[in-house]
């Protein structure tokens, strides 16, 4: 009764929600506004250091005069790292690998999630629990190592491409999103004459474009960065994705502050280069991802629901 | 979504449980009575009946989720078409589908064994083949003979396994591994609860959605890129926030060893992870949020709740079974080990703490060709692994809660 008398006393006006709003409830926003901007801030913080640094003249850095706004501008770092062949080499290579990793996985995922979602379908189950058993259990490190080695796959591009095609859960959020599209349409669908293809290319995939926007930005952005297979599996320089390029570059520099720190070498130089490199790899997702935002949340929420 | 699949699933998995342990136990007392070797058989007989056992606790785990699912579905359609004032039969076209005789469903709906044709291939050679390796672990140390040629190892095949226990290296990795996911448990888990509750009281609709986009961005780059931009907020000699400690504290003060000392490493492993997956976590909270009624919120305001009384009264309890269900699924996670995560993080000095699991499985797997040691080791893990999530998810069935699996 009292927060309603109080809010009476001081004009109080109703806020979106339905909520009470009086001079205490906005302070109260504005306090948490401030702390959601102070967090938004430290999320931001490691970038904005990266790109000052990347931005800023060598000498400033030697002097540690960088923080987040960049000293002596200039942008020496980015060319000499588009001038770098191996590099722009490597950024090229992996895009280009991301982009067919994305489709090749899709058009795997949707093959593989669109007959499970006919309930009639005859060996639905064994082929479910022979599907999700691999989700909880893998052979392991050594015996995927050993598969490459013996299908003679190591160095090759398809290491990279064919043993992560199919992410189980991916496919369990795309068949839960099938299901979610009415039964009804199948059955007229199938009574027009329409067979399984027909009914998937022509209803099924138009209705579930934002699950394939959102399948294809987790997709996209595990391919680009993953590294994992690609330091077991390839040797060869030029089959380097972005990721194993970078660590590499940015290992050398982490053994470098190690001995720093045992007094042996001095900083390394090229620090602004090093920070540019890191940049590259990083433009291409911050350009992606908050276009797709909205189809993601949703995509994640019925993975958590469903899954 | 089958019929029934449920509780055939369950008879199937005890009997399957049943006559495991009965054939190991046969299979021991002739082994025995056949050779007298009485440890080998004992070993032996073991390991098939817990093979078994956990196969089948696999299968009625399925069979409860499915059983669960029907119910639950059962019920839902039922409770729906009561409102809706509908009592008869739903359509009945998967009853003439299921009569259908092979030679026409086949030619009417074999295009799906078609479509799955790819998938399985894919499936039986990239994640079933490769489980053949998984016998390496039992085996002496050798690639390059056929398989099925290498002989058992030392100790009826579990050589590596005695091995690594003894090893100080692997005790290392397994204590390391439970550290570092408690640390993350106890520090992590949290995190994005509060972070959603936070976002749940912000009032301003644009702001909120800015904040959002930038709080999920962290989860979008990679450990490597992590690495690289840690490295250089934290270093000793040059990180921002050391060159900022120099500042306030003078030029004399000894840096903050955030990446350099083992113990303070731990910690900035653990921060780093809140800040790449704290934003990315709350989405699933603040989907379940959408769901809480608001006449709850206004029914408390009336009463006099304040902001904290109804986050606490209301906000809470209604996320309740997902902050349960994460909890148990993060607790049967509890000895996996992430491999980028560790491995771009680490350095020279800490290795100490740094070295996870996957990473020893790596290290002494691949670069030193210790392939049985290291393919037993990931077989322990992955086995563990298997028996905690599927205890994990019994137990959020049985508190009413639906698990994952």
């Amino acid at each position: 009764m009292s927060i309603v008398k109080e809010a009476n006393r001081s004009h109080a006006a109703k806020g979106k929600d339905g909520m009470i709003r009086n001079t205490q409830t906005r302070i109260a926003d504005w306090i948490i506004a401030i702390i959601c901007f102070i967090i938004m801030f430290i999320c931001l913080l490691p970038m904005l250091n990266v790109l000052a640094r990347s931005l800023s003249s060598a000498t400033a850095l030697q002097r540690n005069e960088v923080m987040l706004w960049p000293k002596g501008w200039n942008l020496d770092a980015y060319t000499s790292v588009l001038g770098n062949a191996k590099y722009v080499h490597s950024l090229w290579f992996t895009a280009l690998l991301t982009i067919g990793c994305t489709v090749f996985s899709l058009f795997m995922t949707i093959c593989c999630a669109y007959p499970l979602t006919y309930d009639h379908l005859r060996g639905g189950k064994f082929l479910n629990i022979l599907i999700l058993f691999t989700m909880y259990f893998s052979a392991g490190t050594i015996p995927h190592y050993l598969l490459m080695k013996n299908l003679n796959m190591l160095d090759t591009l398809w290491c990279m491409v064919l043993p992560g095609c199919i992410s189980v859960y991916n496919m369990i959020v795309m068949r839960s999103f099938f299901f979610g599209i009415p039964e009804s349409l199948r059955e007229a669908a199938e009574i027009d004459g329409a067979g399984p293809l027909r009914t998937l290319v022509q209803i099924y995939l138009p209705l579930s474009l934002p699950i394939i926007a959102t399948l294809a930005l987790f997709y996209a952005v595990g391919r680009w960065n993953g590294f994992s297979d690609a330091l077991m599996y390839i040797k060869k320089e030029e089959l380097f994705p972005i990721q194993l390029y970078l660590y590499n570059v940015l290992q050398n520099t982490a053994q470098a502050e190690a001995a720093t720190q045992e007094g042996f070498a001095t900083p390394g130089v090229g620090e602004t280069i090093k920070m540019a490199t890191v940049m590259f790899a990083t433009v291409p997702i911050l350009v992606v991802y908050p276009w797709l935002q909205r189809y993601f949340i949703a995509g994640m929420t019925i993975g958590a629901v469903k899954g | 979504m089958f019929k029934n699949t449920g509780s055939k699933l369950r008879t199937v998995a005890k009997w399957l449980g049943f006559l495991g342990v009965l054939g190991a136990l046969v299979w021991a007392v002739y082994t025995i009575a056949n050779e007298g070797d009485v440890v080998n058989a004992i070993v032996t007989a073991l390991a098939a009946a817990a093979g078994s056992l956990l196969v089948a606790l696999v299968i009625h785990t399925f069979g409860d989720m499915a059983v669960n699912d029907e119910t639950r579905t059962a019920l839902a359609v039922k409770a729906d078409r009561e409102a809706h004032g509908i009592f008869e039969e739903p359509s009945k076209a998967p009853k003439t589908v299921r009569r259908m005789s092979w030679s026409i469903y086949m030619r009417r709906y074999g295009t799906l064994y078609l479509l799955l044709l790819l998938p399985i291939i894919f499936f039986l050679v990239f994640r079933y083949y490769p489980m053949q390796w998984i016998a390496l672990a039992f085996k002496k140390n050798d690639i390059l003979t056929p398989l099925w040629q290498v002989p058992l190892a030392k100790n009826n095949g579990f050589e590596w396994f005695i091995k690594a226990f003894n090893m100080k290296s692997f005790r290392t990795a397994l204590s390391n591994t439970l550290t570092l996911n408690l640390m993350d448990l106890i520090c992590g888990f949290p995190a994005p609860i509060i972070l959603a509750l936070l976002l749940n009281e912000l009032t301003f609709k644009r702001f909120k959605k800015v904040t959002q986009t930038i709080l999920y961005l962290p989860h979008f780059l990679s450990w490597i890129i992590i690495s690289g931009l840690a490295t250089r907020l934290l270093a000793d000699t040059d990180g921002m926030l050391n060159i900022l400690h120099r500042q306030i504290a003078g030029s004399g003060a000894s840096a903050l060893p955030f990446l350099s000392n083992p113990s303070w490493w731990r910690w900035t492993y653990i921060v780093l992870g809140i800040w790449k997956e704290a934003g990315w976590g709350t989405i699933i909270y603040l989907a379940a949020l959408t769901s809480i009624s608001p006449e709850l919120y206004e029914a408390a305001a009336v009463d006099g709740a304040g902001r904290f009384r109804r986050m606490w009264h209301v906000t809470l309890p209604g996320l309740r079974p997902t902050i349960v269900i994460l909890l148990i699924m993060r607790l049967g996670g509890i000895l996996g080990s992430e491999f980028d995560r560790p491995l771009a993080m680490s350095n020279k000095l800490v290795t100490d703490v740094s070295n996870v699991i996957s990473i020893y499985v790596y290290n002494y797997g691949l670069k030193s060709y210790q392939y049985s040691l290291a393919t037993a080791v990931g077989l322990f893990q992955s086995v563990v692994g298997v028996i905690l999530l599927v205890l994990a998810n019994t137990f959020a069935n049985r508190m009413g809660e639906r698990g994952i699996m």
